[in-house]
């Protein structure tokens, strides 16, 4: 009997004891994360509802803003002011892409080779990333000038006419496109070496016993064992690609014509300098839709390369 | 040892000193160009031959003599410690939650973290600079954010976004939830408290990682160039050095910076030189850290 009562008393302070515990565990928790997530909704989610509020209004000089409905978005479908932005922003990242990972990979593939100063090579060929992009753009002012700039010197010194570079739209493209490889080379490489130190050696061993070449080996081993990373690394480059801002601003300034003009460069322009901000909004939601596309399937190519 | 053909070495070799001197180019160019006068620039060929200490020096001396440049370095630095301290507290709190802590909606907190990450900072850009300056009770704003100005021109703008980072958070996570939980336990026994656990016994642990966020932090604050020079843009004296620098540069890159006459590319080459040096000094001092957080995370920096 004693020993009865003895042992619910014990289960029900031991219950007690767990219920305070997790009260505790509760208040720690939402103790900690509560402030993150009004942190969030402060300065993440109430930024979304205004720009999805403000991209269906229009700042006009003399009636302030009024409500336009979807006028905003039909213009940027249906204005080549606008629809060319996306044109010359995915112009810039298919090139910039293309070329980063074709460098990228040549560069990956010779510095896994067992050779001497491999450190040193990856070393180098990061250093850009960690400058800043607005001051590079700078340095290549100096280069680009009609008058002065030092391109030019070169071709007058070699009997070459001197070419306009700003007012050329393939040389605007082509420079800023060049910066934009050189500045993200070196990320691209550093992923694409993890990608190839993860290829099991016990698949090239296998088959260089039955006598497969080095191209065999590249095309039926390596690339295919490197697909998830190539997939990573083309969707956060084109998310990155939304991001090039520093080159147009400084350097073509959208010129010649507004051709190169980008969508973040637009986006800067209509707001911060026409102060439209509804339209600048309306072209924020556009992109904000299609990175998050982008971003699923990158989460979704992600689990893939986890399963793997 | 796998056996590799004398060729292939001697080519890539060849490959990368070739991809590293286009690399390295625009950092030599600048580097001696500063070296220049500036009628010498006119003559500079695909490498600037210098001409001597005293051009440098008399770049650099007008670089100093421009006294918003110190405001501008420390403001920088003032950011760069903020971010790292409520980066790292954020981190870790929240890493720590998540990974040893049992609480109720864990799950559903956790997605609301991580949803964050699906917000690219392109599309932030217009709300949070229209809410900052329409803020309520700030800056003579009434609790519905009319009235005043709001954050305008106000310094706190330089420090309110970005306070957590959920990859940091995510990273945080998966460390910790790595380690097992004996610590915890023996501490409890110990008497340890609940942030005495977190920080005397699992941050120490966590410092590849926290190492990574401070390196990061500085690199992304000492560059850090559209947001401040889009939230300042009518307050030039709180410009922080990723925007003034390019500022000085501008200035001299115009005819009318120089008063009309020959235009300064040396002090251009200076400016870049020595926004460069820190981060790459960094970068190559805290190398092991940028490895490590990449073997955590395998994810682009």
């Amino acid at each position: 009997m004693r020993s009865k009562t003895l042992s619910v008393d014990s289960s029900e302070k031991a219950k007690r004891k767990r219920s305070k515990n997790d009260l505790r565990e509760n208040l720690r928790g939402w103790g900690i994360l509560g402030p993150i997530i009004l942190y969030y909704f402060i300065f993440g989610i109430v930024p979304m509802i205004i720009l999805f509020r403000y991209s269906f209004l229009e700042d006009d000089l003399f009636k302030g803003t009024v409500f336009v409905g979807f006028d905003n978005f039909v213009k940027i479908f249906t204005n080549s002011d606008y629809y060319l932005l996306f044109f010359a922003t995915i112009l810039i990242a298919v090139f910039t892409i293309g070329l980063s990972l074709l460098l990228g990979m040549l560069i990956a593939v010779a510095v896994t080779q067992p050779i001497r100063g491999r450190g040193a090579y990856r070393t180098v060929y990061y250093i850009p990333v960690v400058i800043s992009m607005a001051v590079v753009a700078q340095i290549a002012n100096v280069w680009l000038s009609y008058n002065e700039g030092t391109f030019n010197n070169i071709l007058r010194a070699l009997g070459m006419e001197a070419v306009a570079w700003k007012q050329s739209t393939f040389w605007m493209y082509f420079w800023i496109i060049f910066i934009c490889v050189w500045k993200g080379l070196g990320a691209t490489v550093i992923l694409l070496v993890a990608g190839l130190n993860a290829v099991p050696p016990e698949l090239y061993e296998a088959a260089e016993l039955d006598g497969a070449g080095a191209a065999t080996k590249f095309f039926k081993i390596t690339l295919p064992q490197l697909r998830p990373m190539l997939v990573f690394v083309m969707i956060t480059s084109i998310i990155g690609a939304f991001n090039i801002f520093e080159p147009v601003q400084l350097i073509s300034n959208g010129g010649p014509d507004g051709t190169t003009k980008v969508i973040l460069f637009q986006i800067y322009n209509e707001a911060f300098q026409n102060g439209n901000f509804g339209m600048g909004s309306a072209i924020a939601v556009v992109v904000l839709i299609l990175l998050m596309i982008l971003t699923m399937l990158n989460m979704k190519f992600g689990e893939e390369k986890e399963e793997k | 040892m796998k056996v590799v053909k004398k060729r292939t070495i001697v080519v890539s070799h060849i490959f990368l000193i070739l991809g590293a001197l286009l690399m390295l180019y625009p950092l030599a160019f600048a580097f001696l160009g500063q070296f220049v006068s500036i009628e010498g620039f006119y003559e500079v060929g695909i490498l600037p031959v210098p001409q001597g200490f005293k051009y440098f020096f008399s770049n650099l001396g007008l670089i100093l003599r421009r006294t918003e440049i110190y405001i501008s370095i420390l403001l920088t630095l003032a950011r760069f410690v903020w971010y790292s301290f409520i980066l790292i507290v954020t981190s870790v709190l929240a890493g720590y939650a998540f990974a040893k802590v049992k609480f109720k909606f864990k799950k559903a907190a956790f997605y609301i973290i991580m949803s964050s990450m699906m917000i690219p900072g392109i599309a932030l850009l217009i709300p949070q600079y229209l809410e900052l300056m329409r803020f309520p009770l700030v800056g003579g704003n009434d609790i519905f954010g009319k009235g005043g100005v709001g954050f305008r021109d106000n310094a706190a703008l330089l420090f309110i976004t970005g306070c957590f980072s959920a990859y940091n958070i995510f990273l945080v996570r998966q460390m910790l939830t790595q380690m097992g939980n004996e610590y915890k336990e023996a501490a409890e026994i110990d008497g340890a408290g609940f942030f005495r656990i977190i920080f005397s016994i699992y941050m120490p642990m966590l410092a590849p990682v926290i190492a990574l966020m401070v390196v990061q932090t500085f690199i992304g604050q000492w560059n850090d160039y559209l947001f401040p020079m889009i939230f300042m843009s009518s307050k030039p004296d709180l410009w922080p050095i990723g925007v003034l620098a390019v500022k000085i540069q501008s200035d001299y890159l115009s005819p009318s910076g120089t008063g009309g006459g020959l235009m300064n590319y040396p002090i251009v080459m200076t400016m870049g030189v020595v926004m460069m040096i820190p981060p790459i000094v960094t970068y190559i001092c805290c190398q092991k850290y940028f490895v490590q957080g990449l073997a955590v995370g395998g994810v682009k920096a």
